[in-house]
C-alpha cells in the first residue's frame, strides 16, 4: 500500500477525533485552516511513528500539539467573521434541530475553556481512561483526576448559564 | 444537561464529521503546500527571513570599507566569523527541533520551550557581541578617514555610544517581535497544562 493510501486510511479511521479537536480549537471561520494544518502535521509526522505507543495515543499527541500551538490568521479572521455572524444568525432564525443546537452549545461551552483545559475535556469526552489521558498529556494520573473534576464543574456551570440565558 | 446527556451529545456528532471528511479527502496531496499558522512554523519562517536579511547585510556592509584594504579585511573576517557563529546558532535550532520525538504534550512543550529559550539566548549573545564590534570598527574607520587626533576620537566615540545603546535596544525588540512573543505564548500553554 502506498504512503498516500495509508495516510488516507488513517485519516478516515480517526476523522471523528480530528474533526472534534478542530471544532474545539477553532471557530466556523478558521475551522478549515486548522483542519488542513492538522492533516499536514499528521502527514509529516507519520514516517516518524515508531510504534512505542498506541497509534491513537500518538495521533492524539500530534493533533493536540498542533491544535494547541495553532494561531489564527487574525486579518483573515476579522474579514470573514462579519459574514459568518450573519450566517449564524440566519441559522438560529431557521428551525434548527434540537440535537444540533445541543451540540453547538456544548462546543461553545468547551470553547470557553482555556487551551489546555480544552485538550483534557476532549479526551475526557472521548471516554479515554485517566491512564490514557496521562499518557497523552504527560501529566500524572492524580493531576488528570484533579483537572477533570475542575473542568467538569466549569463546563456544567457554563452550560447552565447558556441554558438559562 | 447532566453527565450522561453530555456524552450522548458529544457522540451524536457524526453527520458534520462525515461532511467535512468528504469535502477534504481529495485535497490531501495539495495540503503540504499551504502556509502554516502554527507558532513553530511562524518561527521557522522568521528564521529563514532573518537568514536572508543577514546575507544581504553581510554582503553589502564590506562594500563601505572598500577604500581602505586593512579595514576591508578586518570587516570581511568579522563577517565570516559572524556568519559561522550564525550558522551554528541556526543549525543547533534546526537540529534540536528535528530530533523531537512523539513525546507527550507536556514533554514536547517542555523540549520546544528549552530549544526556543536557548535559541533566543544565543541570538541575544550574538547581538551583544557583534553589534558593538561592528560599531567600533565602523567608528574607527570613519575617524581614520578624517584623520582626527586621539582625544577628539575618544570624545566622539563617547558621544555616539548612546546610539549603540539604541541599536542594541532595537535589536532586542526585534528578537522579541520575531521570537519572544511566541515563547511567551508557548510558556502560557505549558504552565496551563502543568499547573495542579
Amino acid at each position: 500500500m502506498s504512503e498516500r493510501n495509508s495516510f488516507k486510511d488513517l485519516i478516515e479511521e480517526y476523522h471523528p477525533m480530528i474533526y472534534k479537536i478542530c471544532r474545539v480549537y477553532s471557530t466556523s471561520v478558521d475551522f478549515d485552516d486548522l483542519y488542513q494544518e492538522i492533516l499536514i502535521s499528521v502527514w509529516k509526522s507519520l514516517p516518524s511513528f515508531q510504534g512505542r505507543s498506541k497509534l491513537s495515543t500518538w495521533l492524539y499527541r500530534v493533533v493536540l500539539n498542533k491544535a494547541m500551538t495553532y494561531q489564527r490568521d487574525q486579518k483573515k479572521y476579522n474579514a470573514k467573521v462579519s459574514i459568518d455572524h450573519i450566517v449564524e444568525m440566519q441559522n438560529e432564525a431557521s428551525d434548527y434541530q434540537e440535537k444540533e443546537q445541543q451540540i453547538n452549545r456544548l462546543y461553545s461551552a468547551i470553547g470557553q475553556l482555556n487551551k489546555t483545559e480544552r485538550s483534557i475535556a476532549l479526551l475526557y469526552l472521548d471516554e479515554k481512561t485517566y491512564e490514557e489521558i496521562a499518557e497523552i498529556t504527560g501529566l500524572t494520573i492524580s493531576n488528570v483526576g484533579v483537572k477533570i473534576n475542575r473542568l467538569k464543574k466549569k463546563l456544567f456551570q457554563i452550560l447552565k448559564l447558556t441554558n438559562n440565558g | 444537561m447532566d453527565e450522561k446527556e453530555l456524552f450522548e451529545a458529544w457522540k451524536g456528532n457524526d453527520k458534520n464529521e462525515n461532511q467535512v471528511f468528504e469535502q477534504h479527502q481529495d485535497e490531501f496531496t495539495q495540503l503540504a503546500q499551504k502556509q502554516s499558522n502554527d507558532i513553530f512554523s511562524k518561527i521557522k519562517r522568521n528564521i529563514v527571513w532573518e537568514g536572508v536579511l543577514s546575507i544581504i547585510v553581510g554582503v553589502s556592509f564590506p562594500v563601505y570599507f572598500l577604500s581602505n584594504p586593512i579595514f576591508f579585511w578586518i570587516i570581511i573576517v568579522l563577517m565570516v566569523v559572524a556568519l559561522l557563529v550564525g550558522i551554528k546558532v541556526y543549525g543547533n535550532y534546526w537540529r534540536d527541533m528535528k530530533q523531537l520525538d512523539d513525546s507527550s504534550l507536556l514533554v514536547s512543550l517542555e523540549k520546544k520551550l528549552a530549544i526556543l529559550t536557548r535559541y533566543i539566548k544565543q541570538l541575544k549573545t550574538y547581538l551583544y557581541l557583534f553589534m558593538p564590534l561592528g560599531f567600533f570598527v565602523g567608528a574607527a574607520f570613519a575617524l581614520k578617514q578624517e584623520e582626527i587626533d586621539m582625544t577628539r576620537m575618544i570624545v566622539i566615540i563617547a558621544l555616539t555610544l548612546p546610539f549603540l545603546g539604541i541599536m542594541l535596544w532595537l535589536g532586542k525588540k526585534y528578537i522579541h517581535a520575531l521570537y519572544g512573543k511566541h515563547l511567551k505564548n508557548i510558556e502560557g500553554i505549558y504552565k496551563g497544562l502543568k499547573e495542579k
